[in-house]
C-alpha cells in the first residue's frame, strides 16, 4: 500500500514552505515502513530557494529513514531549477510533465 | 560601472609596478645563481617572482603573459625540484625570458595594437617558449613560422579570453526573512559572466527534527567564467552582503587558497571533493596540499587518496599556528606575503601629487622669509618671535617634505648588475659588481635624471676599462674585472663613483688624440687632470675600435653636460695599468638649496651655501685686478683667483668704499674669491628656473624671490670659478655681458615674476 502523496499547490515557496514542511512532517511521522513517498508537484508554479532547500531537507530526512521520495509531474521550473543547482540526481523523478 | 573600471586600472598599474619589481627579483636571482649554483634560496625566489606575475597576470586576463609565463614556471619547477640545474645556457635563455615577459608586459601598458608588432612578439614569445619546452622534454610546437593559439599548455589551461573565478557563497539563517532568495543572486551572477558550475551545500542543514523551512541553510560553490573584476563580482551579493559569507577566488588556482577555504568551513566535509568535482582545484594538488600540512602537523600520518574529510578531521586537533606556518610554506608566496605586510606600511603617492606638495613647501619658505622681514622692520618682538617659531616649524615641514622624496640609491644601481652581465658576456669578458653605500638615498628627480650618465659610465667602463681574461693576466691581475658602484653623501651633496680595475687612462694617447682633434694646440701643456678631461669634449674617442657599446664619441660629453645640468660636477681620476674612477657630485634635491645671500649694488645674489668655504675683507691693497674683472689675491701664501661679479654682472649702483670677498669651492679643487659688496648671511631659497631667453647665461643657474619681494639670482658657482680660473674674452663672453644689460635694462626686480 502506497502512502498518501504530498500534494504541494501552486506556490512552492518561502510563502508555502512552512506548511509544506509541516504536511511533510505529519506524513513522515506517520511513515509506516513504507519504500517509497510520492511528491506530486504537478501544481507547482513557482519555485524559489526555500522550495529548493525544504526539498533537499526532506530527502536527506528521507533517505535516512530509509525511505525514497519520488517527484512526481515534475514542472519546468522546478526541474529547471534542481538541474540548474546540480541536485536533481538526488532524486528520482518521473518524466517532468 | 566607471568607478570600477577606474578601480580596475588603478590596480592595474599597480600590476606593472609590482611585475617589474618581480622580473627585477628575477634578474637577480639568476645573477646570484651566477655565482653560487646551488643557492636554493635564490632559486625559490626565481619560482616565486615568475608564479606571482603568472598568476596575477591571470586576474587581468592577461593571457599571453599567462601562457608565456607558464612555460618559465614550468621550467622553474622542475630546476626547483631538482630535475634540471641552471647551467649558463638555461641561464641565458631565462635572462631572455625575462626580457619577452617585461616585453608583452610593456605591450599591454602601452595598449598596443598594432598586430604586426603582436604578431611579430607572440612569434619570438613561441619560439621562446620552445627553448624551454626542450628543457621540459617538449618537442618544439612551434618549428614553423605559424602559431597555433589553442596550444593546451600542460597542467593549466587559461579559459580563453576570460578567467575562471570561484566563489564559494553561505548564507545565513535569516535572508529569506530579509526578503532575498539566494537564487535569484545568484541568477543575478549571469549578467557578468558564465556560471561554469555550482554546487548546491546541504551540509548544514540541521537535523529534519530542527530544520525551519523558513531559515535559509544553502550554501553554494560556484565556478563563475567572467571578465570582470573582483569588485564587479561583490557587487552582484551587494544586497544580501550581510545575510551570507562570501569567499572569493580569483582564478589562480592555487591548492592553498581552496585549503584556506576548506580550513574556514570546518563542518562541511564534502567540501574538498566538491571543489575537486567543481574543477576547482584538481585532487593532486589539493592532497599535496594536505600532506605538507600533515608532515608538518603532529598527528597520523595520511596516505595520499585518503578521503579529505578524514584529513580535516584530523586537522581540526592541528594547532593553528602550525597550519598558518605550513599554508605559508605550501602557498609558496613568502614574497607575496611580505608585500601585503609591506603595503600596510607604505602608501603608494603618486609623484606629481609630492611634487605639488614641495612646490606649495617652496612657497611656504618664500612666504616665511618675508614674514620675518616684516617682523623684524615692525619691531614688534612678540611677532619676532612668533616669525621666528615659524621659521623653524617650516623648516621642519621642508625637510620632511623633501624626505618624502628621497629614494635610495641602491635601486638604481642593481638596475646594472643586468647590464655588466649581458655586456660582459658579450664582450667574453668576466666582471663583478660591487655595489657600496646602497642605502645612501637622494631626490627621485636626481635619481631619474642619473640613470642615464651612470649608465653610460659603466658601459665605458665594461667596454673600455675592463680587460680581456687573457690580458688582464699578463698584466699580473686577477682575471675577473671589478666594477665598483658606491654612493656617500659629503656635506649636501651626493658622491657617486664608478672605478673599475681596468686599464686605465692613458694620459700621452688622450693628449695626442686630443691634438689629432684639434682641441689642444701643438705647444699647449696641460696637467694630467687636464688630459683626462679631454674625454668629455665633444667628439671625443679613444676607443681604436668602435663597439657597438660604446665609442662612437657621444658619450661623455653628454654625460658631463647631464650632470652639470644638475647642478653637479664630475672629476675622474685614473692610474694607467690600475683602473680608473669617475666620480659625480650631486646636490640632494634640485627644488631647494641653501644660500649665502650676497648683495652687489642694487643686485641681490645667491651663492649655494655649500659652495662657501670663508668670508674675507677685500683689501684694495692686497688685490690684482686688471681691467677684465679678474685678478688674484694672496690668501695665506696661496694664490686665489678673484672674480669681481660687480663687472661679470655689470652691476648698477654705488660701490661702497669696502668690499668683501667671498672664497667659493667650484669642483673639488678650484677655489676662487668672489668680490661683492655686502654679505647679507645664510639664506634658504627655491629655486625657479630661469626662463627661456636667459637660461644660457653662464654664472646664473635660477632665480628665486627674495622675502621683500625682490628677485635674486643663483650663481652658479663651478661656472664662476672657472671664469675666474680661465679668464677668456670670447665672443661667448660677450654676448653674456649684452644678455645681462638687456636684464638690466629690463630691470632685475621684475626679472622671471609671473
Amino acid at each position: 500500500m502506497s502512502m498518501k502523496p504530498v500534494v504541494i499547490n501552486s506556490s512552492f515557496t518561502i510563502e508555502n514552505v512552512g506548511d509544506i514542511q509541516e504536511q511533510m512532517r505529519a506524513i513522515l511521522a506517520r511513515h509506516s515502513g513504507e519504500q517509497k513517498i510520492d511528491v506530486d508537484l504537478s501544481e507547482v508554479t513557482e519555485f524559489d530557494g526555500a522550495g529548493m532547500q525544504l526539498l533537499l531537507a526532506f530527502h536527506k530526512a528521507t533517505q535516512k529513514m530509509g525511505v525514497q521520495i519520488q517527484l512526481n509531474n515534475m514542472p519546468e521550473v522546478v526541474s529547471a531549477a534542481l538541474t540548474r543547482y546540480n541536485v536533481i540526481s538526488h532524486f528520482n523523478a518521473l518524466e517532468p510533465l | 560601472m566607471s568607478d570600477n573600471d577606474g578601480l580596475y586600472d588603478d590596480a592595474l598599474l599597480i600590476f606593472f609596478d609590482e611585475a617589474r619589481e618581480m622580473l627585477q627579483h628575477i634578474e637577480d636571482a639568476l645573477l646570484q645563481l651566477e655565482s653560487s649554483p646551488q643557492d636554493e634560496e635564490a632559486v625559490n625566489a626565481l619560482f616565486r617572482a615568475a608564479h606571482t606575475i603568472k598568476g596575477t597576470s591571470g586576474i587581468f586576463n592577461l593571457n599571453r603573459v599567462v601562457k608565456f609565463t607558464h612555460q618559465v614556471e614550468s621550467v622553474l619547477d622542475k630546476v626547483r625540484k631538482g630535475g634540471l640545474s641552471i647551467d649558463l645556457g638555461l641561464s641565458e635563455v631565462l635572462f631572455a625570458s625575462c626580457d619577452m615577459i617585461a616585453n608583452l608586459l610593456g605591450q599591454v601598458e602601452k595598449h598596443c595594437e598594432d598586430p604586426a608588432e603582436l604578431a611579430a612578439t607572440d612569434q619570438a614569445a613561441d619560439l621562446l617558449a620552445d627553448r624551454l619546452g626542450g628543457y621540459l622534454g617538449q618537442a618544439p610546437k612551434h618549428a614553423v613560422a605559424d602559431h597555433s593559439p589553442e596550444e593546451p599548455a600542460v597542467g593549466f589551461t587559461p579559459a580563453p579570453g576570460e578567467a575562471v573565478w570561484h566563489l564559494s557563497v553561505r548564507f545565513h539563517q535569516g535572508t529569506f526573512l530579509s526578503g532575498f532568495d539566494p537564487l535569484t543572486v545568484i541568477e543575478y551572477l549571469k549578467s557578468i559572466g558564465e556560471i561554469i558550475s555550482i554546487f548546491t551545500i546541504a551540509d548544514s542543514f540541521p537535523e529534519w527534527d530542527k530544520f525551519d523551512a523558513e531559515n535559509c541553510y544553502l550554501g553554494f560553490e560556484i565556478r563563475l567564467k567572467t571578465g570582470a573584476a573582483k569588485a564587479d563580482i561583490e557587487s552582484a551579493f551587494e544586497f544580501v552582503a550581510d545575510d551570507c559569507d562570501l569567499r572569493i577566488i580569483p582564478p589562480t588556482r592555487r591548492a592553498s587558497d581552496f585549503i584556506a577555504l576548506i580550513n574556514e568551513l570546518p563542518n562541511e566535509l564534502r567540501l574538498g571533493d566538491i571543489l575537486v568535482a567543481c574543477g576547482a582545484v584538481t585532487r593532486e594538488a589539493l592532497d599535496k596540499a594536505l600532506e605538507v600540512q600533515n608532515e608538518i602537523a603532529p598527528g597520523p600520518v595520511r596516505k595520499s587518496g585518503s578521503a579529505i574529510g578524514e584529513i580535516l578531521v584530523a586537522q581540526k586537533k592541528v594547532n593553528p599556528e602550525v597550519v598558518e606556518a605550513a599554508l605559508d610554506r605550501q602557498a609558496k608566496m613568502p614574497a607575496t606575503a611580505g608585500a601585503r605586510q609591506e603595503s600596510g606600511l607604505f602608501v603608494r603617492v603618486p609623484a606629481d601629487k609630492l611634487d605639488e606638495l614641495i612646490n606649495l613647501v617652496g612657497e611656504l619658505v618664500i612666504c616665511g622669509a618675508s614674514a620675518s622681514l616684516q617682523a623684524v622692520t615692525a619691531q614688534d618682538a612678540g611677532l619676532i618671535g612668533t616669525t621666528q617659531q615659524l621659521s623653524r616649524l617650516v623648516e621642519e615641514i621642508r625637510n620632511g617634505a623633501l624626505g618624502l622624496r628621497m629614494v635610495r640609491i641602491g635601486e638604481t644601481f642593481v638596475r646594472y648588475r643586468r647590464v655588466v652581465h649581458d655586456v660582459s658576456t658579450e664582450l667574453g669578458k668576466t666582471v663583478n659588481l660591487v655595489i657600496e653605500g646602497a642605502d645612501t638615498e637622494l631626490d627621485k628627480s636626481v635619481v631619474e635624471k642619473i640613470g642615464d650618465p651612470l649608465m653610460h659610465l659603466v658601459r665605458n667602463s665594461l667596454d673600455h676599462g675592463i680587460e680581456l681574461p687573457a690580458t688582464r693576466m699578463e698584466a699580473g691581475k686577477p682575471p675577473d674585472g671589478t666594477i665598483c658602484l658606491s654612493a656617500r653623501h659629503d656635506s649636501g651633496n651626493i658622491v657617486i663613483q664608478v672605478s673599475d680595475d681596468g686599464k686605465g687612462l692613458d694620459g700621452e694617447k688622450l693628449l695626442a688624440k686630443g691634438r689629432e682633434k684639434g682641441l689642444v694646440s701643438e705647444n699647449q701643456i696641460l696637467t694630467e687632470a687636464e688630459k683626462f678631461d679631454l674625454i668629455f669634449a665633444p667628439g671625443f674617442s679613444t676607443a681604436e675600435k668602435v663597439t657597438n657599446l660604446s665609442g662612437r664619441g657621444v658619450g661623455m660629453d653628454v654625460v658631463r653636460k647631464n650632470i652639470e645640468a644638475l647642478r653637479g660636477s664630475v672629476k675622474i681620476s685614473s692610474v694607467l695599468g690600475q683602473g680608473t674612477a669617475i666620480e659625480i657630485r650631486l646636490p640632494l634635491t634640485l627644488a631647494i638649496i641653501d644660500g649665502f645671500l650676497v648683495k652687489i649694488g642694487d643686485g641681490a645674489f645667491v651663492i649655494p651655501l655649500h659652495a662657501v668655504l670663508e668670508c674675507i675683507d677685500a683689501e684694495p691693497g692686497m688685490m690684482n685686478l686688471n681691467q677684465q674683472s679678474a685678478g688674484f689675491i694672496k690668501l695665506r701664501d696661496e694664490v686665489l683667483p678673484l672674480l669681481d661679479l660687480r663687472s661679470v654682472f655689470s652691476c648698477q649702483g654705488r660701490k661702497p668704499a669696502k668690499q668683501r670677498i667671498v672664497v667659493v669651492r667650484g669642483g673639488a679643487d678650484a677655489k676662487a674669491g668672489l668680490i661683492v659688496d655686502r654679505l647679507d648671511g645664510e639664506y634658504q631659497t627655491v629655486i625657479k628656473p630661469l626662463g627661456k631667453l636667459f637660461r644660457n647665461l653662464n654664472g646664473i643657474s635660477g632665480s628665486t624671490v627674495l622675502g621683500s619681494g625682490e628677485v635674486a639670482l643663483i650663481l652658479d658657482v663651478g661656472a664662476l670659478v672657472k671664469l675666474a680660473t680661465h679668464q677668456k674674452n670670447d665672443e661667448a663672453s660677450e654676448r653674456q655681458k649684452m644678455l645681462m644689460k638687456d636684464l638690466q635694462i629690463m630691470g632685475v626686480n621684475n626679472f622671471n615674476r609671473g
